[in-house]
């Protein structure tokens, strides 16, 4: 914003951030990445100021916006030849020799102030102590050590005139090892999981005291969103819309540097991906890549509500929404794919993670399904059906378990 | 034998070396802390950020282009947790606008800062290395906190103003204008603490001739 003779004015920018943000109808969200920032600048100014209806007269906005720059303290500007010199100073990569002669000059004073600048970030009293040291080394050790899978791997130390009879051998355990086999892999699996969990449970954690209690939301910048999701937007919409799929926000502990994304992903999910698949990535790319499966918030959900027992935040894949977005019939009984079917995790708020061999919790709430479907399936007839699920649903109320996708 | 760079310590950190972290971390400790402190203005937001920079640092090194030089790298990723920080204690950081205001009618005149024009602490000035630092640290605090980052970015870490768009995420267009403003703002800042300095010296002599 600048101000011109005879009154305060918006400049360029400003002006196409507030046309951006009239058209969008006020929403932050909507405005394109480019006018985002003055965008939510003018929001600021105005928030306070008046009220929606006010900001529908467009003469009426900028009077308002020219008394509220009016009584906004000056800061100082330097003049044409000092910014120019920062300018050019900065291209050179700060090497002053090869800043222009006719600006040489105000580069060195530059290079005066910088070198003040730093001389007193590197030379002040301030030190770092060995508690501040170890604490932080600490730290990193048990972050590591709670993100780390265990591992159940095992060596087998074989001389070669062991070969011939292991050969033997072999051909006889063959027959009665693959139910084994298949037991440490389920095992094996459902410990990785659970160590995904407790990753999980630990990015969860320090996401919510960064950010006023809060489960992840996704917003382009981090910052958070004013409300949960929206009533009528589409949960399901992995790698579509970041703005609507409840993947998005999950993803966010991956943005954001909470935890890394392989801790995101099970071994029981073929299609899960370790790394991000581009450095902008906000969501993973399909609905198939996704291997757990996160709480739906409604929009009226107050903060900290979900840090308890009880109030499921994230649990092994649905199995429900997985088929219900494939177009295939549902069955209420299923476990996750995650483990072969034959359970799923859940974290708790409270950072407990629970075991479950059905996926009711033993309040009779479905985990993967909402209230008012649940209502619907009668729990003594065993059968298939499908049900119209739509990637709109939200929980029956602040209580009721479940997520997506 | 030369000690290893700091891009090699990555490269070892991400092979799993783990007893490179301290050597890493030992290296800019004292840097660190003090560019923090310098930024949030606050000694427990800048220890909360130092924590938060090297956990991230493990959880980002094997996305570190080793190409690339670590210490501005770190420092990036520390003025990113500074500003997480200072919203985690509740502080937030001022919404600085990104170019100067004012009014010419009825609001304050734009006054207009020459570098040139300023001095820089000279011999004569009688100024200690200790009361030079101080009035730095001043000037610096006196600044928004959007206005502080940018300003230690470019001038202390001497990143270009692509890299400050990439790294804090805002356009061009808005580093270039909150950079002239920094600096500007800072510049007046310590003009009128050298000026006060000045004027407190001669008071004081003059003070010292009366007895």
């Amino acid at each position: 914003m600048t101000v011109q003779p005879g009154g305060a004015r918006l400049c360029q920018q400003a002006e196409e951030a507030l046309d951006a943000l009239i058209d969008s109808g006020w929403n932050l969200e909507q405005v394109t990445k480019e006018h985002r920032p003055c965008a939510e600048k003018l929001l600021h100014l105005l928030d306070s100021a008046c009220t929606l209806e006010d900001r529908k007269d467009r003469s009426k906005l900028e009077s308002l916006i020219k008394s509220i720059m009016d009584r906004i303290p000056t800061e100082p500007v330097l003049v044409d030849d000092s910014a120019d010199a920062l300018d050019v100073w900065s291209q050179s990569g700060y090497q002053t020799n090869s800043v222009p002669r006719s600006l040489r000059e105000q580069a060195e004073a530059h290079e005066n102030f910088a070198r003040l600048i730093s001389m007193s970030v590197s030379q002040g009293d301030i030190q770092a102590s060995d508690r501040l040291i170890d604490d932080t080394i600490q730290g990193i050790m048990d972050y590591a050590e709670a993100s780390q899978p265990r591992d159940f791997g095992f060596k087998l130390r074989i001389r070669m005139t062991d070969l011939a009879s292991l050969a033997a051998l072999l051909l006889i355990a063959v027959s009665v090892s693959m139910p084994l086999l298949s037991t440490m892999r389920y095992e094996s699996m459902r410990r990785h999981n659970e160590s995904n969990f407790a990753a999980a449970s630990v990015a969860f954690g320090t996401y919510a005291t960064d950010h006023e209690d809060r489960l992840p939301v996704y917003t382009p910048s981090g910052e958070l969103a004013n409300k949960a999701m929206g009533q009528n937007l589409h949960w399901w919409m992995v790698g579509i819309d970041p703005n609507q799929s409840n993947s998005a926000n999950l993803y966010t502990l991956t943005r954001l540097g909470y935890t890394p994304l392989h801790t995101l992903a099970s071994p029981g999910n073929k299609h899960a991906v370790s790394e991000p698949t581009s450095k902008d990535a906000v969501d993973w790319d399909s609905f198939e890549q996704v291997s757990y499966s996160f709480r739906v918030e409604r929009p009226d959900t107050p903060k900290s509500l979900w840090a308890s027992r009880g109030r499921v935040v994230l649990t092994d894949r649905s199995p429900v929404t997985l088929k219900a977005y494939q177009r295939l019939p549902i069955d209420p009984y299923e476990n996750s794919p995650n483990h072969d079917g034959r359970g799923q995790h859940a974290l708790h708020g409270d950072g407990s993670v629970e075991w479950l061999t059905t996926p009711w919790l033993d309040r009779r709430d479905h985990v993967f399904l909402p209230d008012f479907v649940e209502r619907l399936i009668n729990p003594d007839v065993k059968r298939s059906g499908m049900i119209p699920l739509q990637g709109k649903e939200r929980p029956g109320s602040t209580v009721d378990a479940f997520v997506g996708p | 034998m030369a000690e290893p760079s700091d891009e090699t310590l990555v490269a070892r950190y991400v092979k799993g070396d783990r007893s490179v972290l301290r050597v890493l971390i030992d290296r800019h400790k004292h840097d660190m802390l003090r560019f923090l402190t310098r930024l949030t203005g606050d000694r427990d937001a800048a220890e909360d950020a130092f924590q938060e920079t090297f956990l991230q640092f493990h959880l980002s090194a094997r996305k570190f282009d080793t190409t690339r030089r670590f210490k501005p790298w770190i420092f990036t990723i520390a003025a990113n947790k500074a500003r997480d920080a200072l919203r985690k204690k509740g502080r937030r950081p001022a919404l600085g606008l990104s170019a100067p205001v004012g009014g010419s009618g009825g609001g304050a005149p734009i006054e207009f800062v020459d570098l040139m024009e300023i001095a820089g602490p000279s011999p004569e000035s009688g100024l200690q290395e200790r009361e030079l630092q101080d009035m730095v640290a001043k000037a610096m605090d006196s600044l928004s906190y959007t206005l502080r980052e940018v300003l230690l970015l470019a001038y202390f870490q001497r990143l270009s103003y692509a890299q400050i768009a990439e790294d804090l995420d805002i356009p061009l267009g808005t580093v270039k204008s909150r950079l002239h403003s920094a600096v500007a703002s800072f510049a007046k800042a310590y003009q009128e603490l050298l000026a006060g300095h000045k004027a407190e010296s001669e008071q004081q002599t003059s003070g010292g001739t009366k007895q």
